[in-house]
């Protein structure tokens, strides 16, 4: 278990210094210069050639890429991921630290609601295919799958101001500090992307354990007068599992990385709306760095997967 | 895994997402009683009726008409009414005998912001809680309704009777935030940054520069003969006016910063840390904490004014304007002042904003105009007889309503400065301007003739126009009508191409386009040769920097430098203006619709002192150093 551990991590790396490279090139050959509109937001004024070159040496990003390039990659090295191109200049280290431990709450607090939700009205709909329950279950997973997440939060953050004259709080605070606020600024987020989630978890669990219900070991367990419940909690709920643990993985790496549409719906001080920010001001070393974020969360939460993959089905044994 | 593993699991996370669910639906209960509330709120139709915007929109409307012939009077009573040489200072204090110190005020900003430097920050956005870390030479004191120009750290000060000397008197005792000593040295040194920013070091400029440059205003020029004492000194060939030269003294733009700082800085404050001092300003508030969702600044304790400030701090957090989450922050309480307000949420009467008793609502006349950008070096639109085409054939007045809902606007339009007493053309008179009306049927034909002249015996034969537009659901909007009308009054056909802002200003720079949706000219100095020469001049034999259409008209660059010299002769200038309005028919080297985009500010009744009865919103514009703002929560 320990070597395959070391090696997937070994394998992650030239992954991820491919993924440096890339995102590292696209920041560069993207056209338009966010320089142009940088002293004016309401470009009445552009700036000039000079001024471009000034800022552009100010910023250090006159120097050679491969030079740009290193310096960032040392930075990422150290752990400080760099430092952003405007405002303070802070090291983005310092954004992950305050905005990722919320879209780390969100997101993981989302994945829960959508096992919470989505397994159990998988499960109904599969064990009783073509009833009532089905059809009002796959209705209503569809129309969730259907309607988008900022919709979805735009419709709430309208609701919970025109009725109740409430939205969540603007500054961000960390749960041990202010949990009451903290919980306030994830709850809603959390809710429209587990709800979300649960539609797909749910479609998943209800296809996989449709399928499962009927192999020869299912039929056997119950040829053998295995209790229905016992049946298929500890006979097909396991195997089927499996897929909706692979896309559980998927979707926690997304939601770990904060999802952009429904985090910016919000106003939510996450990572998401940290990289829409980032990648609007053109502030290459937070977007990079960001990226480079998610691609090491996605790699992590797939080796979680494949970990429980093999706590979860014995045959499956990793090494 | 075993079968008792598995059902403890299963247990633990089922409770577990159980209590998470339980706190969240508890959470909710409170905000029931807050609904009877607000629905309390909605009964009171009456006072919404007394709210109605559409009543102040025209009261003000009319006061803003007569902004150009007021502004000259204006400046000058200024004058008068300045205390001068005094034995006793002047300080700012604070209107109603009943404020309460204490409290942070919540207020909204556009952000995060790209750079904290103040000098090279050219949009209000940035200046407005920039201004609150910095004092001014000359302040305008924005709760009067004629915003007079008062002292701050120039306590006092002389003008020669030619008009070419300036001797301002600092304050003695003012400190920055980083603990030293402001002085006569660091008034020269801040006023050098904005007129010659090549001082410190090659490059960027600062937006209040060109206006004193213009004045006649020198590095030679300015001297600093004691510990407390600047002198502006002008060549008396160079004399543009007294108010020309307060307008620059007494800009918000002017910050005065720290002379050791400046240089160690070379004159841009981007790259340092603003905490603490680091801005190196000596304004009413410090500083004091910078993070992704907000700043905050906090009273400054040894601020020269023994009267302000009365708040303890602001905090600034950051949103986006026009947003329906920035109406959400502001009905919700959790800010307690917002600028640039969505236009619908400000005005429809049934709208939360509207409908709220304890919610002001203001509007502020933004000094700048908007027009369509023609390319006039390529491509088709580079000959004018089809820019005039394409004027001839858009409906300005639909143009206007097809933005309003999103952020209001005067009825102005046209080339702004030649109608006297006004900034642009009315809508009655505009139905007289052919390039400015909703298009005739002769307006049309005349179009069609220009096109055909031209070259293109019908629309159909001119190559496909390319409309560019950054993601903004206002503009967007904007550009679906210039394809339409192009399509419809002349048959030209188009595609419409939609950037982010980098990529935006880019194809601006690079003239990869044929019309732009948007093209903003700042309006906020009162000679308009100033901006007309920024937005269709050369500048150095090239572009301007806000030539976006690169117009190369060498007769209008001459008219530009005869106006200039005519600020003393009435007749002269008229005379002037009308030959450079005639140019500018004839050339159409863009097509300027609007005047006065109105930003809507909306804020509680808790906050106070920032304007009186009486006062317009606009006032602010002129600063926001908020030493008089109190809270009453």
């Amino acid at each position: 278990m320990q070597k395959y551990v070391l090696r997937r991590l070994l394998l992650a790396i030239p992954t991820l210094l491919g993924l440096t490279v890339m995102i590292f090139v696209i920041m560069r050959v993207l056209p338009g210069d966010p320089l142009i509109a940088f002293l004016d937001p309401n470009q009445m004024r552009v700036m000039s050639d000079e001024e471009i070159a000034l800022i552009k040496e100010t910023l250090g990003l006159d120097r050679p890429y491969i030079v740009q390039y290193a310096d960032w990659m040392g930075d990422v090295l150290t752990g400080s991921f760099g430092k952003s191109l405007f405002g303070t200049k802070a090291p983005v280290i310092d954004v992950i630290r305050s905005r990722g431990v919320v879209s780390a709450e969100i997101g993981i607090i989302a994945v829960a609601i959508s096992w919470l939700i989505g397994l159990p009205v998988g499960i109904l709909s599969a064990i009783r295919p073509g009833s009532v329950l089905d059809m009002v279950t796959s209705f209503s997973t569809v129309l969730l799958l259907a309607i988008p997440g900022f919709w979805l939060a735009l419709l709430i953050l309208l609701s919970t101001v025109t009725f109740w004259g409430y939205s969540p709080p603007l500054v961000g605070a960390h749960l041990w500090d202010d949990p009451w606020t903290n919980f306030q600024i994830v709850v809603f987020p959390a809710a429209v992307m587990g709800v979300s989630m649960a539609a797909i978890i749910a479609r998943m669990a209800r296809s996989s354990l449709f399928e499962v219900l009927r192999d020869d070991y299912v039929r056997t367990a119950r040829a053998k007068g295995a209790r229905e419940r016992v049946t298929i909690i500890r006979h097909a709920l396991p195997n089927a599992l499996l897929p909706v643990l692979t896309l559980s993985g998927v979707m926690l790496g997304f939601a770990l990385g904060g999802s952009v549409a429904i985090e910016v719906a919000f106003s939510t001080p996450g990572l998401g709306r940290s990289l829409v920010e980032a990648a609007l001001l053109r502030d290459m070393n937070t977007v990079q760095s960001l990226v480079l974020l998610y691609g090491m969360i996605f790699i992590l939460a797939n080796l979680l997967v494949d970990l429980l993959y093999g706590w979860i089905d014995p045959r499956i044994r990793l090494g | 895994m075993s079968k008792d593993r598995r059902f403890y699991l299963i247990s633990v996370l089922g409770a577990a997402l159980a209590l998470v669910f339980a706190a969240a639906c508890g959470a909710s209960e409170p905000q029931v009683v807050e609904k009877i509330v607000e629905v309390e709120k909605v009964v009171e139709v009456e006072k919404v009726v007394e709210k109605e915007v559409p009543v102040e929109v025209v009261k003000e409307v009319e006061k803003v008409v007569e902004v150009e012939k007021e502004i000259v009077k204006e400046v000058r009573e200024i004058i008068v009414a300045t205390p001068g040489p005094a034995d006793e200072r002047f300080y700012m204090t604070i209107l109603d005998p009943n404020a309460k110190r204490g409290g942070i005020a919540r207020m909204h900003q556009h952000g995060p912001t790209p750079t904290f430097d103040v000098f090279t920050s050219t949009s209000n956005t940035r200046q407005y809680w920039l201004s609150n870390m910095y004092d001014q030479l000359l302040v305008s004191d924005m709760r009067r309704p004629d915003t007079p120009i008062v002292p701050d750290i120039a306590y006092a000060w002389e003008v020669s009777d030619d008009l070419s000397k300036y001797t301002f008197h600092i304050r003695e005792g003012v400190k920055f935030h980083n603990g030293s000593d402001l002085n006569s040295a660091d008034v020269h040194a801040s006023i050098i940054r904005a007129i010659d920013p090549e001082s410190y070091r090659e490059g960027l400029s600062s937006n209040i520069g060109p206006t004193l440059v213009s004045g006649g205003l020198t590095a030679a020029g300015l001297s600093a003969p004691d510990e407390y004492t600047v002198v502006a000194e002008i060549p008396k060939d160079d004399v543009r006016g007294l108010s020309w030269m307060m307008t620059g003294f007494g800009s918000q733009y002017l910050k005065i910063a720290d002379d050791e700082v400046l240089k160690e800085v070379r004159g841009y404050f981007g790259d340092v840390s603003p905490i603490d001092g680091g801005n190196s300003g000596s304004g009413p508030y410090k500083m004091t904490e910078i993070t992704d969702d907000h700043v905050l600044v906090e009273a400054h304790t040894d601020y020269w004014n023994p009267n302000a400030p009365y708040l303890d701090g602001i905090e600034f957090i950051w949103g986006k304007n026009f947003t329906p989450q920035l109406t959400a922050s502001m009905v919700t309480g959790q800010i307690d002042w917002g600028y640039f307000m969505n236009a619908t949420d400000s005005t429809d009467p049934n709208s939360p904003i509207v409908t709220n008793p304890e919610l002001n609502i203001g509007f502020h006349v933004l000094p700048f105009g908007s027009g369509t950008a023609l390319n006039n070096a390529t491509g088709p639109v580079s000959d004018k007889r089809v820019r005039k085409a394409i004027a001839l054939a858009f409906d300005q007045s639909a143009m206007r309503k097809v933005v309003a809902p999103f952020i209001g606007t005067e009825h102005d339009g046209g080339w702004w400065p030649f109608v006297p007493g006004t900034y642009g053309i009315t809508e009655a008179q505009m139905a007289n301007e052919k390039y400015f009306r909703s298009p005739t049927p002769e307006d049309l034909a005349e179009a069609k003739q220009l096109l055909a002249e031209a070259g293109y015996a019908s629309g159909a034969d001119v190559p496909t126009l390319t409309i560019i537009v950054q993601d903004d659901a206002a503009l967007k909007a904007l550009t679906e009508a210039y394809q339409a009308m192009l399509k419809q009054n002349l048959g030209i056909d188009s595609v419409i191409e939609v950037n982010e802002i980098g990529v935006y200003m880019q194809r601006y720079r690079d003239l990869e386009f044929d019309i732009g949706a948007e093209w903003y000219i700042p309006m906020a100095n009162p000679y308009p040769e100033e901006w007309l020469s920024y937005t269709y001049g050369q500048c150095d034999g090239k572009p301007c920097t806000g030539n976006r259409g690169a117009s190369n008209i060498p007769r209008f660059d001459e008219l530009i430098e005869e106006l200039a010299g005519t600020t003393g002769d009435p007749a002269k200038r008229m005379e002037v203006s009308k030959e450079l309005y005639d140019l500018l028919n004839d050339e159409m080297p863009a097509i300027p619709y609007q005047t006065g985009l109105i930003s809507y500010v909306v804020w509680w009744d808790h906050l106070k002192g920032f304007q009186c009865d009486e006062c317009t919103f606009g006032g602010q514009y002129k600063g926001a150093k908020w030493d008089y703002v109190w809270l009453d929560r």
